[in-house]
């Protein structure tokens, strides 16, 4: 008789947990990329609830952060272990959004999307949405900002300024090489030129990509033709190597450039002075937020409109998440509401930044840092979401939103917007290329290895790994899409 | 053997408390190594989380083909198996050797020291020891290069651009780790022989390397037997933090220091595919399978009181 009282009221306990359990706040996992976990993560998290309480969400916000080197191996991981979470930040170039999509981790939102977060798709615009799509269905929502990228030089101010330097004849990569050679002489503790693997000038090259940037298959960024190419084997693909090996050996850029990853502490440390970096307008004023040294920002390619923007930085919703209409709702509130928005970029006001009286263009007033700044300091609104409501900083241009609006209009639409190369038939082939490329390219892009005799044993390896079956199927895919959308050259 | 007689009693109970001890030990093998097999159905999977991993489809020995169908498929599994040879080799003499060393000493509290300070290493994960490699090796601030070569006037060396000093590096990190771990096992072999045999060889005359090679090793055969067949079974499997890690992950070495798991962890990595490692895995733990077997045949054949089962 005791056990059963016992039994009894072990199970009245664990009904009377799962009641409270139900009626708790739905708790949103999000899972973002950046600089490690932020100290004051925690104050803002608790600001955050209490402002989805007050609107009355039933939902809790946890973020959780991790590094830009480890990011993608870490929701690699997840992923195959089905853990539960709600929300995750993916794109072309980590947490690789094609492959997810077409595995089913991510969970077609194409209806859902449209019921819980209207006012954020709208925003977007269906050209933007549908060019984000995966075969027709939309797997996660793109961020609003600016929907094209060029190229370019970012340059340390301060550098330039103490060496007196003159930067208004860069006008292609190979003219930064006396700047180099000035601040190689006399900041012997700053790398002239940044090069590490994944962060490089070869990016200079900007093919316009059907797949992950480790497979090289596309075409050429100018429209004039829709053969598949294969990037490392262009002769442009080469000049570059023999530029960057050029400059490897005359010293200018870091000798053990190929074991490195991590770009972010270099820059924070305040030991580069130039880097290939993606651009659009302010660039330089967000990047100088960020790392704490000032920039400017030299364009040197072309502005296209490509895959990389509509699939370049986008939320999904795990198809492991036990509630996607909370998920998608917290979303919506972040993309339309100024308070929530900035709370997550900025962190609390009067802690991690303070208004000032300076106005932007639509009369929001514009942000300095708080004392507690480098306790919150995440500084990627690119990756949260919509850029278009976000605070300004009073070192950025008060214009923003339109110059982001001009930069658009300004931009060269690629053709091929909204293809997507589906590899499945080539799994095998792409896998070896992808082996290939991690042997050689770093070496190569980086300048630590030599073009001369490094290149043709790269792309020997390539072929024998069924380079030309890859290319074949890409051009097949591409050719019948061309008809079928009716593109032509 | 011993088996065949029939225990008193009161062995009988010893064996019971012995029994419990094995418990833990048996739940971590269940959880992590037999309870993960019925996962084996996913290397012939293609999988797909909409459809679940029960759902998604069969697709027969598809996933194995990735194996084969990169050009370095001979050199990947080439190192794989002669590193493992040479760790084999090189480990078992270097932990034999320390092990007799350590035998011979007289100082016992000297023993101890010595064992903690080589035991240490085993401690360490990969990811810690590669960071010390690359504090060592790197071009520009390594120790090597900045204080032995530069200020002898020497040509600074790119340890990590030159893929065929890597074996020898990778030998030493692998020892410098593991041979603490391994001679503690040798000595506490050592130290369960009678010392009467020893003392006996000494009175009639025996010289230290007599004693070795006529008492000791003999004596220690079969634990050197089952620890020699046991790395065997491993033979397909690598030491993926060694191969990983302290090479930086760097695409220039891969000539030398590509093995199997580290093609398998890139190729996770760069496909996602659950299907494909689960095959390559499956793939190992076969080969693996069957060369232990095959070696325990040829111990059983030479020596059979010394063959694993």
């Amino acid at each position: 008789m005791k056990r059963v009282k016992t039994l009894l009221s072990v199970l009245a306990f664990c009904m009377a947990s799962a009641v409270t359990l139900m009626a708790a706040p739905y708790e949103v996992v999000w899972y973002v990329i950046g600089n490690g976990t932020p100290p004051d993560i925690a104050a803002v998290q608790d600001a955050a609830n209490k402002y989805l309480a007050e609107k009355n969400m039933d939902a809790t916000l946890k973020l959780v952060t991790f590094d830009w080197g480890t990011y993608d191996g870490k929701m690699q991981q997840i992923i195959a272990s089905q853990q539960p979470f709600d929300i995750s930040f993916t794109a072309s170039w980590t947490n690789n959004f094609r492959l997810n999509a077409q595995r089913g981790a991510f969970l077609d939102i194409t209806k859902l999307s449209r019921e819980f977060a209207p006012k954020t798709m709208a925003a977007l615009g269906d050209s933007f949405v549908s060019g984000s799509a995966i075969a027709g269905k939309n797997y996660a929502i793109p961020a609003n900002k600016e929907k094209a990228h060029n190229w370019g030089f970012l340059i340390r101010k301060d550098l330039i300024d103490k060496y007196k330097l003159d930067i208004s004849k860069i006008k292609k990569f190979e003219d930064i090489e006396p700047l180099l050679k000035v601040i190689k002489t006399n900041e012997p503790e700053v790398y002239p030129l940044e090069s590490v693997v994944g962060e490089n000038p070869a990016r200079l090259l900007d093919p316009d990509l059907f797949a992950d940037d480790n497979l090289g298959i596309g075409l050429m960024n100018t429209n004039k033709s829709g053969k598949v190419i294969f990037s490392p084997a262009t002769p442009e693909a080469k000049a570059l190597y023999t530029s960057m090996r050029k400059f490897y050996s005359a010293g200018y850029i870091r000798k053990d450039a190929a074991a490195v990853t991590d770009y972010n502490a270099d820059e924070k440390a305040g030991k580069v002075f130039a880097a290939i970096k993606s651009l659009k307008p302010g660039k330089d004023a967000e990047v100088s937020l960020a790392t704490g040294y000032p920039w400017v920002q030299i364009d040197i390619t072309p502005v296209v409109m490509t895959n990389r923007e509509t699939i370049g930085s986008l939320q999904a919703i795990s198809r492991t998440s036990k509630n996607p209409q909370k998920a998608l709702q917290v979303l919506e509130l972040f993309n339309s509401d100024l308070y929530f928005n900035n709370l997550i970029n900025w962190g609390v006001e009067g802690k991690h930044y303070v208004k000032s009286d300076k106005m932007d263009a639509t009369g929001v007033a514009m942000i300095k840092a708080g004392p507690d700044k480098e306790k919150y300091n995440v500084g990627t609104p690119w990756m949260f979401g919509n850029t278009f409501i976000n605070y300004l900083d009073v070192s950025e241009n008060p214009k923003k939103a339109q110059m982001f609006l001009d930069y658009n209009a300004k931009a060269l639409p690629l053709k091929s917007l909204g293809f997507d190369f589906d590899i499945s038939k080539v799994k095998n082939e792409v896998t070896a290329i992808k082996n290939v490329w991690a042997e050689f390219m770093g070496g190569l892009e980086t300048g630590s290895t030599d073009p001369a005799t490094e290149l043709p044993k790269a792309l020997t390896k390539f072929q024998a790994s069924g380079l030309d079956k890859v290319v074949a199927e890409a051009q097949k895919q591409y050719d019948a899409w061309c008809v079928a959308n009716k593109v032509k050259y | 053997m011993v088996a065949n007689i029939a225990p008193p009693k009161r062995i009988k109970k010893a064996n019971w408390g012995l029994l419990v001890m094995m418990v833990p030990g048996f739940v971590a093998l269940f959880a992590f190594s037999i309870l993960p097999m019925f996962g084996i159905f996913i290397a012939f999977k293609n999988i797909d989380y909409e459809k679940g991993l029960l759902g998604s489809d069969w697709v027969g020995l598809d996933n194995f083909q990735f194996f084969v169908a990169t050009p370095d498929a001979f050199v990947i599994t080439f190192n794989t198996i002669a590193y493992n040879l040479v760790f084999l080799a090189v480990g078992t003499a270097a932990a034999l050797a320390v092990a007799l060393g350590l035998e011979n000493l007289r100082a016992k509290k000297a023993t101890r020291f010595y064992q903690a300070i080589m035991f240490l290493p085993y401690f360490l994960s990969w990811v810690v020891v590669s960071n010390l490699v690359f504090a060592l090796l790197s071009v520009d601030q390594g120790v090597f290069n900045r204080q032995i070569v530069q200020p002898l006037g020497g040509e600074e060396i790119y340890w990590y651009n030159r893929p065929e000093l890597w074996p020898y590096i990778l030998t030493f990190a692998n020892l410098w780790k593991y041979v603490g771990y391994t001679s503690v096992i040798y000595l506490a072999a050592m130290m369960s022989i009678d010392p009467g045999y020893i003392e006996a060889a000494s009175l009639e005359g025996a010289n230290r390397s007599q004693i070795v090679r006529r008492i000791i090793l003999p004596l220690i055969s079969n634990v050197i037997i089952i620890l020699v067949l046991l790395q065997i079974g491993k033979i397909f499997f690598s030491d993926f933090g060694l191969f990983y890690n302290v090479t930086m992950n760097m695409g220039s070495l891969f000539p030398t220091t590509q093995t199997i798991d580290t093609y398998v962890y890139r190729t996770l990595m760069n496909m996602g595919d659950l299907g494909m490692s689960s095959a390559a895995g499956l793939y190992q733990s076969v080969v693996g399978f069957v060369i232990v077997v095959l070696a325990n045949l040829v111990v059983k054949k030479i020596d059979p009181e010394k063959s694993l089962f």
